[in-house]
């Protein structure tokens, strides 16, 4: 390494330490939001006759922390597989903080249910199922597997790409790539097991 | 150099088997889709093979609705007593009973509060109808034909 390249990666290092510290600070906040969430989600549902809500919470925060497990796991191997090694731990912990555009983006569904105006102005950001009862004829798992499609989820999409060519050290449009295909494989799987789960019985 | 290039190797490998294991996973879920969305299932009717275990004497000229229950699933035993709780003018709100093996006692029928009551002996909800979601409503016309299916509650 030369005497210029060694001082580069001196400045970089500081950079890459205070956004790790960002992203544990955001990772504690997106597990105290979806705690919150699960909280609630389990008052509406009255999850609190059977299962105490502290534990359904508990087990929805656990679920989601596995999900990204998996997710971070998942391109972590392909890099890998690639000669490039993207740290696991750093990225689950982004990742699990960069769930908090997700969190927003049913904090804005929310906010369309309680001001049905705002719908169409919302809808291209948090996603296009807050169209679903202007557009009937969509078939109700389709919405499932790609209503959550707008501009938020092409920047968790975007950010998510970035934190791999940030974190293997590749230009951005392979992650970029990998992490698009990704999110539609995994949507149409959803779109098809949904399907299969239902038959012929309709849904909501 | 030669165990680098090896180990290069065998990540290459390992990555290429794990997308090609992805792929066909992703590939053989869709066949799976096909097959299931492309079958012709047969249509809902009343009447044999469906078993009737407790009939309805209730004015039923606005059709026949059944909530499709698992006397083992409360979630599809509330749907039921939601339903039964708001009657509609001659339409009659009962249960066809499925995924039931064996001809529920009269313990069950009674826990159900509603008429008419089928049972689905043969399993032809799942198997020949293709349905598959406990608590969703299969509306019937005044002469037993079938209407459609409602999402449940």
């Amino acid at each position: 390494m030369n005497s210029s390249a060694a001082a580069l990666a001196a400045c970089a290092a500081p950079d890459h330490r205070r956004m790790h510290r960002m992203n544990i600070f955001l990772f504690l906040v997106a597990l105290a939001s979806w705690w919150e969430v699960g909280l609630r989600q389990g008052r509406e549902l009255g999850a609190g006759q059977h299962l105490n809500l502290a534990v359904a919470a508990s087990i929805m925060v656990l679920a989601r922390l596995a999900a990204s497990a998996v997710e971070a796991l998942a391109y972590t191997l392909w890099w890998r597989a690639r000669g490039a090694r993207l740290p696991y731990a750093r990225f689950l912990v982004a990742l699990v903080a960069l769930s908090l555009v997700d969190r927003f983006a049913q904090s804005l569904a929310a906010l369309a249910g309680r001001a049905p105006a705002l719908t169409p102005w919302l809808a291209p950001v948090a996603g296009l199922q807050l169209l679903k009862d202007r557009l009937p004829g969509v078939e109700p798992v389709l919405w499932v597997a790609f209503g959550s499609l707008g501009l938020l989820t092409l920047a968790r999409i975007a950010i998510t790409a970035w934190l791999q060519s940030v974190g293997a050290g590749r230009r951005l449009r392979g992650p970029l790539l990998v992490t698009t295909l990704a999110w539609l494989a995994t949507r149409v799987a959803l779109w098809w097991a949904m399907d299969l789960l239902r038959g012929m019985s309709p849904l909501r | 150099m030669r165990s680098t290039i090896g180990t290069w190797w065998d990540r290459r490998l390992a990555g290429g088997v794990g997308g090609a294991l992805a792929g066909v996973a992703l590939a053989a879920l869709g066949w799976l889709w096909h097959l299931d969305r492309t079958r012709v299932w047969q249509t809902p009717g009343l009447g044999a093979p469906l078993v009737l275990v407790c009939a309805a004497t209730a004015d039923s000229s606005a059709g026949t609705w059944l909530v499709a229950v698992n006397p083992e699933c409360a979630h599809c035993l509330q749907a039921l007593a939601r339903l039964a709780a708001r009657p509609r003018r001659g339409l009659r709100v009962g249960a066809l009973i499925v995924d039931t093996p064996r001809r529920p006692g009269a313990a069950t029928l009674a826990a159900l509060r509603a008429a008419p009551l089928w049972w689905d002996a043969r399993g032809d909800w799942r198997r020949r109808w293709g349905h598959r979601i406990y608590g969703e409503v299969l509306c019937f016309d005044p002469r037993g034909r079938y209407v459609g299916t409602r999402f449940a509650e």
